[in-house]
């Protein structure tokens, strides 16, 4: 509930708070405080993409927010993920599947999707509940 | 032994290849630096003596490569065959395992210009007895032969065909046999802290599922909840962590359900021997 109480008061700096029903408060709690995506936050708060990636943007800029980057293998699996793009590894391991079992493979990391995601921010806990953006 | 005693120069060398320089150069006692030239002085060599000192060699070492394992059930009727397609026998430990040579022939395309070449390997595979908790196994082992067939030609080649595939060695080893489920063993390893699953095909009652965590994070310590349905699900290709200090593989891949298990990397003397004794033993 911790995490919660945290999350409320980041979007509700953004999002005015009679916005955010109960229901998706408790949802909120659902929040993973180390990974969640643009898509996370805007299910719960049922907006736009574009508004709730500017919730997340902002909470970034207000320093609430950790922005960080993942690279996915062509199977879809996150092999590696760093603050930004370039500190990611020059290459990653990835698996494909030969005859039923597991093959691995170094693929440049260039050549890879890559995928923002959030965190909530370690000291993110002092931003006094209703501050707006 | 024949065939290895028929075998060009090069094919004993691409053989001898196949193995971790290290135990080359520990058994070989060879002061070269490169595995090539390694391989080259000892493929080299002739006489009974060198092809039994090989044949030794492979047998010895062969947990070491890279592989692929097949378990099969029996009811302890099943004797080592004689004879393997396209090969044979080059040595019989004592009636409970034996090693055989399959001469397996790559079609392989160059390109630059286009050109069409063939690449010949001796081709080790193991077949073992094995009797466990009441229990009778037959475990065959591949070597998995090299795929970037490049370093064997001047100019990029692609492997075009293949003369002779697993499934086909093992219809004449094991064509009546079922292959071993192996769910029990793997999952107690798994259980007991000894592997982590990264990734998995598993199958829920309505669909066939699959997992595939980020950063190979493991699926016991993160989805503890997932865990506890897998624990109670047939399992298909699924890649495993191997926890346990002092074992130099770092993972495995698996289909335990259809009996197969796989090494991608080298490792020292006795580590996949281990692994597959744990799985065995308790399964």
């Amino acid at each position: 509930m911790q995490f919660l109480q945290r999350l409320f008061q980041i979007i509700s700096a953004i999002v005015p708070a009679p916005k955010l029903s109960a229901e998706e408060a408790k949802m909120l709690s659902g929040l993973d405080p180390d990974k969640f995506y643009v898509e996370n936050v805007r299910s719960i708060l049922n907006v736009s993409y574009a508004t709730a990636a500017r919730i997340c943007e902002t909470a970034v800029r207000q320093g609430l927010f950790e922005r960080r980057v993942e690279v996915m293998c062509p199977d879809g699996a996150v092999a590696a993920s760093a603050e930004t793009e370039s500190d990611l590894p020059e290459t990653v391991r990835c698996w494909h599947e030969e005859d039923g079992l597991l093959e691995p493979e170094n693929l440049p990391t260039e050549q890879l999707k890559k995928t923002t995601f959030y965190r909530l921010h370690e000291e993110s806990d002092s931003v006094p509940y209703g501050q707006t953006a | 032994m024949s065939i290895l005693s028929r075998a060009s120069v090069q094919d004993r060398k691409r053989l001898l290849n196949l193995l971790p320089v290290a135990n080359l150069r520990e058994v070989f006692e060879s002061k070269k630096a490169k595995k090539e030239d390694i391989c080259e002085a000892e493929a080299e060599k002739t006489g009974t003596a060198q092809m039994k000192r090989i044949a030794e060699f492979v047998d010895t070492y062969l947990g070491c490569c890279k592989q692929h394992v097949y378990v099969f059930s029996h009811d302890g009727s099943p004797k080592l065959p004689d004879n393997i397609v396209d090969g044979e026998k080059v040595l019989d430990a004592d009636g409970s395992h034996a090693l055989y040579l399959s001469r397996a022939k790559y079609t392989v395309v160059l390109r630059n210009p286009l050109e069409e070449e063939t690449l010949e390997f001796l081709w080790p595979i193991s077949v073992e007895l094995r009797h466990s908790a009441d229990k009778d196994y037959l475990l065959v082992r591949f070597v998995v032969l090299e795929k970037n067939v490049s370093s064997y030609f001047d100019r990029p080649a692609y492997i075009a065909s293949r003369s002779i595939k697993e499934e086909t060695v093992l219809a004449g080893i094991a064509g009546d046999l079922l292959a071993a489920d192996l769910n029990k063993g793997i999952k107690k390893l798994w259980h007991d802290g000894y592997i982590e699953c990264t990734r998995s095909r598993f199958k829920k009652k309505y669909s066939m599922s699959s997992e595939m965590m980020d950063e190979e994070k493991g699926i016991k310590e993160y989805y503890p909840e997932l865990y506890e349905i897998m624990r109670k699900s047939p399992l298909y290709t699924t890649l495993f962590d191997v926890i346990e200090d002092g074992n130099s593989i770092d993972s495995f891949s698996a289909d335990p359900t259809h009996g197969i298990i796989g090494f991608s990397s080298y490792s020292e003397k006795g580590d996949t021997d281990a692994i597959l004794a744990k799985i065995i033993s308790n399964n």
